[in-house]
């Protein structure tokens, strides 16, 4: 896919970032006729250098895939500074961004997730419900192209989906049988994986291999479900595209953005509207790197909270070992089942708020060698080959998405020393899981392993905490009704900048316990609409 | 590129052999290693190098038979990174991934399973509730 080229110096509507955020803003936006102009920091994904095919699969993880930026140091990657932080971030900077390597775990929130002050006395209440957002999910449900069960009891009006659920396989029945048995929740997984042909997407061959690039064209990543509909309707995508700030005129109006094309020249791009779509750490570094003598402490933040309340969803893993084969290296990865039993409130348990938990293959022989989520007793010496042995295509895990509660002092900062290629200043993480999820985590992991003991486990494993579990990256701009204590409204419209938009996790008031892309994409969608509909009366520079 | 010198492939082949010991008819890594490729390995994993190089530095002092020991009693890191190194090139042997009985994702057509609605009876006669007013 090539560049767009012709004038890129005015858009009626500029969006930076090409995410699923992005993508959904973009094909709304386009399909309403508005004139858009997306710009991506990263390339399109080359999926000719994955390994999901090959045997090198679990080697290629380690760089090239890697879900680090740190690591992958790519074309698109800013450097993060993570020495204040104890989760290290995880995200893809490209064409499709992180949806390139997500496991496509579809999970809409649940109606509790809307209102978390309001039933648990913690946190806030979203300035919409469940109820409110059920359309939107519909639609992008759609869009995306999701296989699923109807009828889980755990969400109401959950009623259809796209295409039939993907097989919950070997491991998925084992361990939903034991739930039955527990009477504890499970259900067959939501997955953003073709099980037939359907749009641009072909049916999953179970390489249990998205978390490292989807080659068979089965996962759905914008870069083949929206971008491609999107430029054939007209819409504009400059890749390698690094925006460094926001600007605004003389009555604070966003009046364009300022970026550095592939060759490293400064450009700019004037627009009636500017969409910030770039992730809950980079759409805060962009508020924060476009602060003018006016606005000191950044763009769209008088009310102090861009930046802050960083949520990142600690994450815990629980592997069950199982006698029989389970079939544990190919499947859907993805998620097999998941299991939302321990996901509300109980106070007796002495924490608040719950987690989702998905069950999911361990890899092959390479994945077992390694301390996660196999611990730090080594596998090396006498022995080594009757615990692989052990391990490979028998065993399965639970992985569990905590919900962690909005504090203020987690927040993301700009790095006074560190810059990216372009000079820009480089984000700094400060992070710290509070007691809160502490607590919670340790009541998971131990509800987990009793799952797999009731699965039938011969041995159980609690994963050790690692820091490479920051997939899912929120809250850094608030959504809410009050200018004082939020950055945007409902629609993700700023209070002080009447014509900036932000569409993506940054705006979530809390973090659910979920996987966040079904709602990130819902409300990007509704973001969209808003734009739409207020187009015409829009107060532009 | 980064490459391994011989000094450090050398240096390798006995701590995997203590790493990865012959069982059955599985051979030690130490012998696979010596005649491997470790091109594909380090093309893929650039930056292990480095930290194999220190890993085996930290360790060239102690005698060859105790250096997977002190290793793992001194330097957890270096272990890891050794180890990550001696594993991959191990199982990315042909005949290694003969034995194990797995060399890579296969592509397997996909099939809807036929009895989620009679699994999911008991869960649905769950009732979950939600502790939103009106919903659930």
């Amino acid at each position: 896919m090539s560049e767009t080229s012709g004038d890129q110096r005015r858009a009626e509507v500029v969006i930076v970032g090409a995410g699923p955020s992005g993508a959904v803003v973009a094909k709304k936006l386009v399909e309403s006729g508005v004139d858009v102009l997306c710009l991506e920091q990263g390339d399109w994904p080359d999926y000719t250098t994955s390994r999901a095919a090959d045997e090198r699969l679990e080697l290629a993880a380690g760089k090239h895939w890697s879900w680090l930026p740190n690591v992958r140091a790519g074309v698109g990657d800013y450097p993060l500074d993570e020495s204040e932080s104890d989760v290290s971030a995880l995200m893809w900077n490209g064409v499709g961004g992180s949806s390139v390597l997500y496991a496509a775990h579809w999970m809409r929130n649940l109606p509790s997730d809307f209102r978390v002050r309001s039933v648990d006395g913690v946190g806030d209440d979203w300035p919409l419900t469940y109820d409110d957002l059920v359309p939107y999910y519909e639609q992008v449900e759609r869009d995306f192209g999701v296989s699923g069960l109807p009828g889980d009891p755990a969400y109401p009006r959950w009623d259809s989906f796209p295409m039939e659920s993907t097989p919950i396989g070997a491991a998925g029945h084992r361990v939903a049988k034991a739930h039955n048995e527990l009477g504890w929740h499970w259900w067959p997984s939501a997955n953003a994986i073709a099980t037939r042909r359907y749009g641009r997407l072909n049916p999953c061959v179970q390489r249990a291999a998205c978390m490292w690039s989807c080659v068979d064209g089965a996962k759905a990543s914008v870069d083949i479900t929206h971008w491609p509909d999107i430029l054939a309707a007209g819409g504009r995508l400059v890749p390698r595209a690094t925006v460094s700030r926001v600007e605004t005129d003389a009555r604070g109006r966003a009046s364009g953005v300022v970026y550095f094309d592939a060759e490293g020249v400064e450009r700019r791009v004037e627009a009636d509207v500017v969409v910030l779509a770039a992730n809950g750490i980079g759409t805060p570094r962009i508020l924060l790197a476009s602060a003018t003598e006016e606005m000191p402490d950044g763009l769209a933040n008088s009310s102090g909270l861009v930046g802050r309340r960083l949520m990142m969803h600690p994450f815990g893993a629980v592997v069950g070992v199982f006698d029989e084969d389970i079939g544990s290296f190919q499947g859907v990865w993805g998620q097999l089942i998941y299991s939302l039993q321990f996901y509300e409130t109980d106070e007796s348990r002495g924490f608040v708020r719950g987690a989702k938990w998905n069950l999911m293959p361990t890899g092959g022989p390479l994945a077992t060698t390694r301390s996660f989520p196999w611990g730090y007793d080594t596998i090396w010496g006498d022995g080594f080959h009757e615990e692989v042995a052990k391990r490979v295509g028998h065993s399965a895990v639970w992985g569990i998405i905590a919900e962690d509660l909005p504090e203020e002092h987690n927040r993301v900062i700009l790095d006074p020393v560190l810059t990216d290629a372009y000079g820009n200043a480089a984000p700094r993480l400060v992070y710290k899981a509070s007691e809160n999820t502490e607590k919670l985590l340790a009541f998971h992991l131990e509800r987990a392993r009793e799952s797999m003991e009731a699965a039938g486990a011969k041995e159980t494993i609690v994963a050790p905490q690692i820091r490479e579990t920051g997939w899912h990256l929120l809250g850094t701009a608030k959504m809410g009704e009050d200018p004082a204590s939020s950055v945007v409204d409902a629609e993700g419209r700023s209070h002080d900048v009447p014509n900036l938009f932000i569409a993506d996790g940054s705006i979530w008031p809390t973090s659910s316990g979920t996987n966040p892309t079904a709602t990130i994409a819902a409300m990007a969608l509704r973001c969209a609409e808003g734009i739409v509909r207020s187009r015409n009366l829009m107060e532009v520079a | 590129m980064e490459t391994l010198s011989a000094a450090t492939r050398e240096a390798l082949i006995d701590l995997a052999d203590r790493m990865i010991p012959a069982e059955g008819e599985m051979p030690a890594a130490g012998s696979v290693i010596a005649g491997a490729d470790l091109g594909p390995v380090v093309e893929e994993l650039p930056d292990l190098v480095p930290a194999v190089e220190k890993a085996l530095a930290s360790v060239a002092e102690v005698p060859e038979r105790e250096r997977f020991k002190a290793l793992a009693e001194n330097d957890a890191d270096g272990l890891a990174a050794v180890g990550e190194l001696v594993a991959a090139a191990y199982f990315l042997d042909p005949e290694i991934s003969r034995l194990v009985g797995y060399r890579r994702r296969e592509a397997v057509p996909i099939a809807v399973d036929p009895d989620l609605v009679e699994l999911t009876r008991p869960v649905v006669a769950l009732g979950f509730s939600s502790p939103v007013p009106g919903t659930g």
